[in-house]
């Protein structure tokens, strides 16, 4: 069994992590450095949350100080990446790892929180398997709703599309969205924009005999795989184009 | 081609395969037999979800600004160094201590993220894309003189967001020239609520401090508005709240 302070074996993300500080440190104060910053947040602090969320899994934290703790220690991490006089040394991925673990742990500590420190824990066991629906018909009748709704968000346009998405499956209010670098308009035009796709929807699912119900388990994983792919050919598009 | 992250269709997906997932690093076949897995798995399927909110909420609230640690206090420097290392700390805790008591001048080492990168998107050509990281690069290199100079004079007046975003860089660099009643018209005219969502945040917190720097009262309420702002804006405004009220900032 893997130690929950080591990567999968072939997960690509520490080692990404290592590239973009590598980069950072050797660039001249630039856009690409700003930009080069920017991805270092994104991934660092998805990966910190990670290891919050693991190291609290006893306490059952809630989600916005899990990305509390990640935010403030993924700073501290670019900053010190960015100071030439640190001498933080990140060759591998099992170093960035258990790096980014020991600060989730002690960022929780520092916060007096409860925490069950199980060490080299597999990974696997914090997963919890729910089976879905035994019911063939109940499975049968929700991979066709959902069938049903991916065709009518694939209608909408990109925009309405990703506002839709981020309201209904990963229930960001409307501020959030507003401010989303992909949205960027008023909370108000949001909430239009977001009463527009569902009446879209709507609409759509009743020409498809549907009514409305609870959205079915696979349906998130669908329809951001249809999003993912359909952006991949947009830029493989946008590189022919170019 | 590389390997498909070693995920056939009926293993489950674990939280490194989730963030490469979502940040982008798998390559195609992997992705389509972690998909393949993940629409089946509903604990996979949360993963997937979780990673995602946090991702994407991490976008809305942009990057805050970075700058480098001081320089680490280097150790072992004995003698005469140390006696006056010594002598100087005693000082400066007499100055923190006094300085408790007195009313601070707000506003200096505030500098807004200029996203060069992102901003190319918006922008209508890259002319003015060129233009504007010229214009802005004094303010990049955190040189506030150089900065007024450079962005003085609405060098965008032909682009609706190139003129706001260097209009705040403007106001910005007033404020870290202790400039702030210079700042208050310019930041008037921007309509903070106006701007793209990424810059809203610093923009009022830009606000705050020239209101501050400029003795007005309005600060205050701004700075009311601020403490609910998420990320580094928050931060800025609760510790900068709990300092005025004399406690500890939290943390």
């Amino acid at each position: 069994m893997r130690p929950a302070d080591l990567p999968s074996p072939s997960a690509h993300w520490p080692e990404r992590v290592i590239e973009l500080c590598g980069e950072l440190r050797n660039r001249p104060a630039d856009g690409r450095r700003d930009a080069i910053i920017a991805d270092v947040w994104l991934l660092v602090n998805t990966a910190l949350c990670r290891y919050v969320r693991f190291n609290s899994r006893a306490t059952h934290l809630d989600p916005e100080d899990v990305r509390d703790i990640a935010s403030e220690k993924s700073l501290a991490f670019l900053k010190q990446v960015l100071d030439p006089e640190n001498v933080f040394v990140a060759d591998n991925p099992g170093r960035v790892c258990a790096y980014f673990s020991t600060l989730a742990r002690n960022a929780l500590i520092d916060r007096g929180r409860q925490l069950e420190r199980q060490r080299n824990v597999p990974l696997d066991a914090t997963l919890v398997h729910d089976p879905l629906p035994a019911d063939p018909e109940a499975r049968l009748a929700g991979a066709q709703f959902a069938q049903a709704l991916r065709e009518a968000v694939l209608l909408l346009n990109n925009r309405t599309r990703t506002i839709w998405f981020f309201r209904v499956l990963l229930d960001m209010s409307s501020r959030e969205i507003a401010r989303h670098p992909d949205i960027q308009m008023n909370a108000t035009a949001v909430d239009m924009a977001l009463s527009r796709a569902r009446r879209a929807i709507r609409s759509h699912m009743k020409k498809r005999g549907f009514a409305p119900q609870e959205i079915p388990p696979g349906t998130l994983a669908m329809l951001w795989e249809a999003m993912y792919r359909n952006d991949r050919r947009g830029e493989e598009t946008r590189k022919d184009d170019g | 081609m590389d390997e498909p992250h070693g995920i056939l269709s009926s293993a489950h997906v674990d939280e490194d395969q989730i963030i490469d997932l979502v940040s982008g690093l798998m390559e195609p076949p992997a992705v389509r037999a972690a998909m393949g897995h993940i629409e089946r798995c509903p604990a996979c399927e949360s993963l997937l979800k979780t990673a995602l909110q946090e991702r994407e909420l991490l976008r809305a609230r942009g990057v805050p600004p970075v700058t480098a640690a001081a320089p680490a206090v280097r150790r072992r420097r004995r003698g005469l160094v140390g006696s006056v290392a010594v002598a100087a700390m005693i000082m400066l805790i007499g100055v923190v201590v006094w300085q408790k008591f007195l009313p601070r001048p707000a506003g200096a080492g505030y500098w807004i993220p200029v996203n060069t990168n992102g901003m190319m998107l918006r922008s209508d050509g890259d002319e003015s894309f060129r233009i504007f990281a010229e214009k802005t690069r004094p303010y990049r290199e955190h040189d506030a003189e150089g900065a007024i100079r450079s962005l003085q004079g609405d060098p965008f007046a032909g682009d609706e967001t190139l003129r706001s975003l260097s209009r705040l860089y403007l106001a910005s660099a007033l404020v870290n020239d202790y400039r702030g009643g210079e700042a208050l018209p310019i930041l008037h005219q921007l309509k903070i609520e106006t701007l793209p969502g990424e810059w809203r945040g610093p923009a009022m917190w830009v606000q705050y401090l020239a209101l501050r720097q400029a003795g007005d009262a309005a600060a205050d309420a701004v700075l009311q508005a601020a403490v609910a702002e998420p990320g580094h804006v928050g931060v800025l405004a609760r510790e900068e709240r709990d300092r005025l009220s004399g406690r500890r900032p939290r943390g």
